[in-house]
């Protein structure tokens, strides 16, 4: 896309041997008595973009939020298992789940901007984060943030302007903006384009595979043709169930389960 | 795709005129009866105000009358060392009553006498001895004063009372007749009743006022608001943010729940044990009224800081725990600010509920008979609902338009705090 004028350096060599960003080991996910998600082994790579995908209430989206610990919010959710991030687990004892959602930005399924001006949305994470030290450092971040999503051309002369106030697809980006903000390693995306409309998911998919660079991807969706276009592999969960995981092209021509196949040609789901 | 229709979808919608000409008639009716519920509540509501205004508007001005005083030297003053404490303790009483004599020079009888003093108000002297005080300057000369007539006489002049001499009237025909003549020398007029904003309660009608009430009303929900705020909103953020769903907070919850309804008079039995009798707070004080009425108002509070707080969508929850703010980080910086708006309105809605609150406050004694005004937060003062409800029992005539005229700036204190609330509603509301 042209407006996406900036490069983003890559953190290291991606043509090297990949490294394992993410590992998930036997893990479970219980809200009360109930075993939504069951011994999911997984690795993730680095600087790849991953799409979980499966039918509504199959544990994609609650594997997805196991990553950033979004399910300790939750009251009565219990995770088992472990997943490991550059070797450690996540789930540690020394890990504090706020520095790990520092670590692990999320976007979320609705555009969620906060009721703030556009330049607050992206530079809320690195102000409680300390991240900047003047006002022209945040004002960098900010601009740096903003040209990643691609929204920086579009907003650069209303920053002060409410978010709220930016079309669906916008706001979307906005929402990546301000996960992009505060540097994680690994960007979370549950069904980022749910809500909108096809240009602005055009644009949000070319997105992704600009932020791949930088970042590592996982994002659910219930698009095969999203999974498809976007990611380089692609893990397929059904009734709580890891089924099958593997490069997106072999998943979808060439799947090894049956019930991977049913849900791609239509026939679960 | 069953190849045989039901029998109901066979037959297809009915679209008959007459059907659809009774569910618009339907429409309408219901539309009538909304309507007459409205306007039932609006006559309703205008029958108050009308017989509240009606009555007290008279309250506002007051009948004065015009004396000619002459500050005789001798007696305010003999030694003419102009001193205040010589000048305090003069009979003004006597220089007043001298003034009114000279107003009927023909002379009256000694029984007509005591008449014509008392169509004039006890407080003329203070008056008098007032502007003397702030003037001593003036001694010796005789100076016009626009002195209150009694009671009896501004009823009389507004038509409340009828003179007659048979005893069945307040006002007998002899001051009727002294009153007419006064008014016709144009020494009676009608001015704006100042002393009703300025003078705390007294026994005499035209010498009280609401001043007294209204700044005990103020330090009052003064005392109450700096209690119940912080207090209110901590308690609803924790319970609602921070607190872990068990039984313990369920029954917290329960008996929040309860505290809202219960008779405020119990909060006021509760003020008189503990805060009275245990702790040793004064009675009849601002202080203890305010502790007793932020008892009342607290679980109001708490419930609408938490349904406004409930209201906030969870998504703004997670986009802030998603950039790794820490959990009191969400609520301070996103959560608290989107529920202000609600938080601010169930408290001045809670605090208007306050205003207007008089039993819980008969019971720790601020129903007592002050005539100061008070000047601190445990000087016995009154407030709004309790100076009518001691008014509306006065026997006076005059008390029954004050009585009126207080509830009206009662209700206009309602009004200003549910406008404020409307305001700060306006002003902080998100859109999202």
């Amino acid at each position: 896309m042209a407006e996406i004028n900036v490069t983003l350096p890559p953190r290291e060599s991606s043509l090297a041997a990949r490294k394992i960003k993410l590992s998930a080991r036997d893990v479970g996910v219980f809200y009360g008595p109930a075993n939504a998600l069951r011994e999911v082994n997984m690795d993730f790579e680095e600087h790849q973009v991953i799409s979980l995908i499966g039918p509504s209430g199959c544990g994609k989206s609650t594997f997805l939020r196991c990553i950033n610990r979004m399910n300790d919010t939750i009251p009565g959710c219990r995770v088992v298992g472990s997943i490991n991030m550059d070797g450690t687990n996540i789930y540690g004892a020394e890990i504090d789940p706020v520095e790990l959602r520092a670590r692990v930005g999320m976007v979320f399924q609705k555009p969620n901007p906060f009721p703030k001006s556009i330049y607050d949305n992206i530079a809320y994470g690195p102000r409680i984060h300390g991240m900047a030290s003047s006002k022209s450092e945040l004002d960098e971040v900010v601009e740096w943030a903003l040209r990643s999503a691609g929204l920086w051309e579009e907003v650069k002369d209303r920053l002060l302007q409410p978010g709220t106030g930016l079309s669906g697809g916008q706001q979307q980006r906005l929402c990546i903006a301000r996960a992009i903000a505060v540097h994680p390693e690994v960007i979370l995306m549950d069904e980022p384009c749910s809500a909108l409309d096809p240009i602005a998911t055009a644009k949000v998919e070319e997105l992704i595979d600009e932020l791949r660079q930088t970042f590592t991807i996982i994002i659910v969706t219930h698009s095969m043709q999203q999974a498809a276009r976007v990611s380089q592999r692609t893990a397929f969960f059904h009734m709580g169930n890891l089924v099958e995981e593997g490069p997106t092209d072999m998943i979808f021509t060439k799947p090894k389960d049956p019930r991977t196949g049913a849900y791609i040609t239509g026939r679960i789901g | 795709m069953n190849s045989a229709l039901p029998a109901a979808v066979a037959k297809g919608p009915d679209l008959s005129k007459a059907r659809i000409k009774r569910r618009y008639a339907a429409e309408a009716r219901f539309r009538f009866y909304g309507l007459g519920a409205i306007t039932f509540a609006v006559i309703f509501l205008v029958i108050l105000l009308g017989t509240i205004v009606s009555n007290g508007y008279s309250a506002f001005v007051a009948t004065t009358i015009a004396l000619d005083v002459h500050l005789d030297k001798a007696a305010i003053d003999p030694d003419g060392t102009k001193n205040l404490d010589t000048i305090s303790q003069a009979d003004f009483r006597g220089v007043v009553r001298t003034s009114i004599r000279t107003l009927f020079p023909e002379g009256t009888g000694r029984s007509q006498e005591r008449e014509l003093f008392g169509i004039f108000s006890e407080g003329a002297q203070y008056d008098v001895q007032k502007r003397v005080l702030n003037n001593p300057e003036i001694i010796g000369t005789t100076q016009r004063f626009w002195v209150k007539a009694a009671p009896d006489i501004d009823m009389l002049r507004k038509g409340y009372l009828v003179a007659a001499d048979d005893g069945t009237a307040r006002i007998n025909l002899t001051q009727q007749g002294f009153y007419q003549q006064l008014e016709k020398n144009g020494r009676v007029r009608t001015e704006f009743n100042t002393t009703f904003f300025t003078a705390a309660d007294s026994r005499e009608p035209e010498q009280a006022g609401v001043l007294g009430a209204m700044v005990g009303t103020f330090m009052t929900l003064g005392v109450c608001l700096i209690i119940v705020l912080p207090i209110g909103v901590a308690a609803a953020i924790y319970l609602e943010e921070f607190a872990p769903k068990n039984r313990w907070t369920d029954l917290i919850e329960v008996n929040i729940n309860n505290l809202a309804a219960v008779p405020s008079i119990v909060f006021g039995l509760l003020g008189l044990a503990v805060l009275l009798n245990w702790f040793g707070m004064p009675r009849s004080a601002p202080i203890a009224g305010g502790v007793v009425l932020a008892l009342l108002v607290l679980p109001t509070i708490i419930i609408a800081g938490r349904s406004a707080l409930k209201a906030v969508p969870p998504s703004i929850r997670e986009a802030a725990l998603g950039v790794g703010a820490s959990h009191l980080q969400t609520v301070a910086h996103h959560v608290l600010p989107l529920a202000m708006p609600g938080i601010l309105t169930g408290t001045i809605i809670g605090m208007a509920h306050a205003l207007g609150e008089s039993a819980p406050l008969l019971m720790i004694g601020m129903v007592a008979f002050v005539v100061d005004v008070p000047t601190s937060l445990t000087d016995a003062s009154t407030v709004l609902p309790v100076q009518i409800f001691l008014w509306a029992d006065a026997p006076e005539r005059a008390f029954v338009e004050r009585t009126s005229a207080a509830i009206m700036v009662l209700l206009v204190f309602l009004v200003l705090m549910n406008l404020v609330a409307i305001l700060l509603r306006k002003k902080f509301e998100r859109r999202w």
